[in-house]
């Protein structure tokens, strides 16, 4: 009998694990359930991508992209603007991207039409 | 039905295995996989990269194995980037660096092809001659 309930415990404990871990405590978004969002963070920057709540600290964004500003070609003159996706940079990160809630300004769903929005369609992993 | 066994076999496991879920990142775990580094950048602008334990619990993370970026030029190598491990600093901190969670602005995992991947592992293996 004790060693029965023990393995109950077990398989209890691995399946509470696995379901978590799986889960990853994400919820639905909480604006719109558009594809895309666009989150603007506290120290000015913005990122696009899949925008996903969850219980806990940290936001995820799937699939980021931002906005670069390209050098001025001539003096005076301001840079084209040009989206990029995370993951060419020096570390080369994943395509998922944890962001502290306490750093978010807000959040916009992006419509299905804009540019950034069939931009990211054409260029997702 | 009264199932009293079911508190300490049942509830407690699968709340106890919830729990260590979420402490747990089983990706960072040594024998789990290749090495997992993280890149956390800080509302300041600072990048630090490392092993990352995050507690949720708590509001701390803690950052072994700390390297930042260098400057590549100076060093002489053909690698993109420098790192420098954070302990050789006037100050000469201990490893661990616990860093609090509302000054974070991004976390990231860093791929093990990347340059600054590589420039850990470069700095990691002149570290050891060195001893």
């Amino acid at each position: 009998m004790r060693g029965r309930r023990i393995l109950i415990a077990v398989v209890a404990f691995a399946a509470a694990f696995a379901f978590t871990k799986y889960w990853d405590f994400v919820l639905t978004p909480p604006i719109g359930h558009a594809k895309y969002q666009a989150i603007f963070l506290t120290n000015g920057q913005t990122y696009f991508g899949r925008y996903l709540d969850r219980l806990g600290p940290y936001v995820k964004l799937d699939n980021a992209f931002y906005i670069q500003q390209q050098a001025a070609q001539q003096e005076g003159q301001q840079g084209d603007l040009k989206l990029v996706r995370r993951g060419s940079e020096l570390h080369e990160p994943d395509a998922e991207m944890l962001i502290p809630k306490d750093a978010i300004l807000f959040i916009e769903d992006l419509r299905p039409d804009s540019q950034v929005s069939l931009f990211m369609d054409k260029n997702t992993r | 039905m009264k199932l009293p066994w079911m508190l300490p076999w049942l509830v407690a496991p699968i709340l106890a295995g919830a729990v260590v879920a979420t402490m747990v990142d089983v990706g960072s775990l040594p024998f789990v996989g290749t090495e997992k580094i993280s890149a956390v950048f800080f509302t300041d602008g600072q990048a630090y990269f490392g092993h990352l334990d995050d507690n949720p619990l708590t509001g701390t993370l803690t950052m072994r194995d700390v390297y930042y970026l260098g400057d590549a030029k100076g060093r002489g190598t053909d690698y993109e980037a420098s790192v420098v491990k954070r302990g050789t600093e006037v100050h000469q901190p201990a490893d661990g660096m616990r860093i609090r969670r509302d000054k974070v602005l991004v976390i990231e995992r860093v791929g093990l092809t990347s340059p600054v991947a590589r420039a850990i592992a470069a700095q990691r293996s002149l570290d050891e001659r060195a001893r």
